[in-house]
């Protein structure tokens, strides 16, 4: 499989990062970066050279939750896709207003994150 | 003048007198200075006093200072004429106070002076009583119903609680496992086999089972302890810490845990005491900054509030928190769509615990006013004084 562009991944998770890098590894999608907090992903984004074009953004975060980093992201990089992903699905509604290109629900198979990766980043 | 039938019998001031003497209503008259002049038979039934312990005395003389103000507005306002109603109480004879319903009314002379004020009381102890049983009813109602919306509030965030915990902590943590037992089996499907690094694709599911088995297991004991199914004990806190030392002693560098403490320090609690400083050792560990792990755990006996107790001091040299998420640490329902990294249930469960052992739980900076060189919990617990043995 090919990629145009890299991935970026933003959770506070340590194990859930790790698992997106085993996955995108093994699909040979480079990483642009990774984050355990909202104020390292704004300042690893806006650092990042080219920018990753998908982000991967969970809703709960410490600090500063997935919206906002989201929205920091989408202003800095307008043409950014993010999924943004959650355990909660009643941020579905909310996470697309605020512009995610796509909500995940948590647990989510590798298959469909793998999916939704690669269309956007052939989109 | 045209004189009735009845004046013609009575004579006008015998007619009056019968009047004011048949009246259900208390009666006394007062000149400008309050002076009582005169009283009728109801006022001195009311009282339970002698006319001659009324007459020539104040009307204030029977009274109190909150009274009195109101009673010497009625006497004022009487001086300029007016007619009014008050509402104020006086003392009997037993020294209980009455309330009053009052109308006043000035009296004039034959040529238009002012010489005094009639004040017509009705006794409104009945109406009082029923008042205030009332307000009683009324109060009782509301503690009824604060602490009903209380406990409502708490079975609610308790019920939110075990949602947050399936929405966010069992959804990550099945994330996790899914995603990498899918990527084993697909590293199987093409291999045949898991090699070198791939282990983790095994190891890491299987600690994340793990993980969520403790979760289910503090979950449950959270509600044993809501249901108070566990049973209190006399627990010696030293020997207790001893014991956890060791059994992390294992698992950390030699020499990373260091404690210092006396026993006997014995204390009222029960089972879940083991899980508060197993939970908070656990914690230091696995936040302290590696390699170079530091951990001090301290028993003191100290007086807060003018009562004893046994203070118990977990420090790391972890990464610190910050004064703003001090308190958040041990509410798992603050947290709304943020979190605090590495929190799970288990500093909620730690006050929890305490808390049901009338104690205390806080965290400082292990240096004070620089978080960022590790953090000091401390718990308090009520201290059982004078005893050899627990």
């Amino acid at each position: 499989m090919s990629a145009n562009g890299s991935i970026a991944i933003v959770d506070d998770e340590v194990d859930v990062v790790r698992t997106y890098e085993l996955l995108f590894k093994k699909r040979h999608i480079p990483v642009s970066f990774t984050a355990l907090d909202g104020p390292d992903a704004i300042d690893k984004f806006k650092k990042a050279n080219p920018r990753p074009v998908v982000v991967i953004i969970d809703y709960r975060l410490p600090s500063i939750s997935g919206l906002e980093v989201m929205r920091e992201v989408l202003a800095i990089e307008p043409s950014t896709k993010v999924i943004f992903i959650s355990g909660d699905n009643s941020v579905r509604q909310k996470s697309v207003d605020a512009g995610a290109a796509v909500f995940l629900k948590k647990p989510t198979d590798i298959k469909i994150i793998t999916d939704t990766v690669t269309r956007l980043m052939n989109f | 003048m045209v004189r009735t039938t009845v004046e013609m019998l009575f004579g006008r001031e015998d007619i009056y007198r019968i009047i004011v003497d048949s009246a259900e209503e208390g009666i006394w008259i007062a000149d400008k200075d309050g002076v009582i002049t005169y009283v009728n038979n109801k006022l001195v039934e009311l009282l339970g006093l002698d006319k001659e312990e009324l007459i020539g005395k104040k009307m204030f003389d029977f009274t109190d200072d909150k009274n009195r103000a109101i009673m010497q507005k009625s006497l004022e306002e009487s001086l300029r004429g007016k007619r009014d109603n008050y509402l104020y109480s006086i003392r009997n004879k037993r020294g209980e106070f009455i309330p009053m319903l009052v109308a006043t009314t000035p009296m004039q002379n034959e040529k238009g002076v002012y010489i005094g004020t009639v004040e017509f009381m009705s006794d409104m102890s009945a109406q009082k009583k029923l008042e205030d049983e009332l307000l009683r009813e009324r109060s009782d109602l509301a503690k009824t119903v604060e602490a009903r919306t209380n406990e409502l509030q708490s079975e609610k965030n308790e019920a939110e609680l075990y949602l947050d915990l399936m929405g966010h902590d069992i959804s990550n943590m099945h994330h996790i496992a899914m995603g990498q037992l899918e990527i084993a089996q697909e590293t199987m499907a093409e291999t045949g086999r898991l090699e070198g690094d791939e282990k983790e694709l095994i190891d890491t599911p299987l600690r994340i089972l793990e993980r969520s088995a403790r979760l289910i297991d503090n979950v449950i004991k959270l509600q044993k302890l809501r249901k108070g199914e566990f049973e209190e004990e006399t627990i010696d806190l030293c020997n207790m810490l001893s014991g956890i030392v060791k059994e992390y002693e294992p698992e950390v560098p030699v020499s990373s845990i260091g404690f210092v403490g006396k026993g006997p320090s014995c204390v009222r609690a029960n089972e879940l005491l083991y899980d508060v400083f197993r939970n908070l050792v656990g914690n230091a560990i696995k936040h302290s900054y590696r390699p170079g792990i530091d951990i001090d755990i301290r028993l003191e006996t100290v007086s807060e509030d003018g009562k004893k107790y046994y203070k118990v001091m977990v420090e790391d040299n972890g990464p610190g928190i910050p004064d703003d998420m001090k308190d958040k640490v041990f509410n798992r329902l603050q947290r709304g769509d943020t979190t605090a990294r590495g929190l799970g249930l288990g500093l909620y469960l730690v006050k929890s615990f305490v808390d049901s052992f009338h104690g205390k739980v806080r965290v400082e900076d292990r240096v004070t006013g620089d978080y960022t060189k590790g953090s000091r919990f401390v718990v308090l617990l009520p201290a059982i004084e004078g005893r050899d043995v627990c």
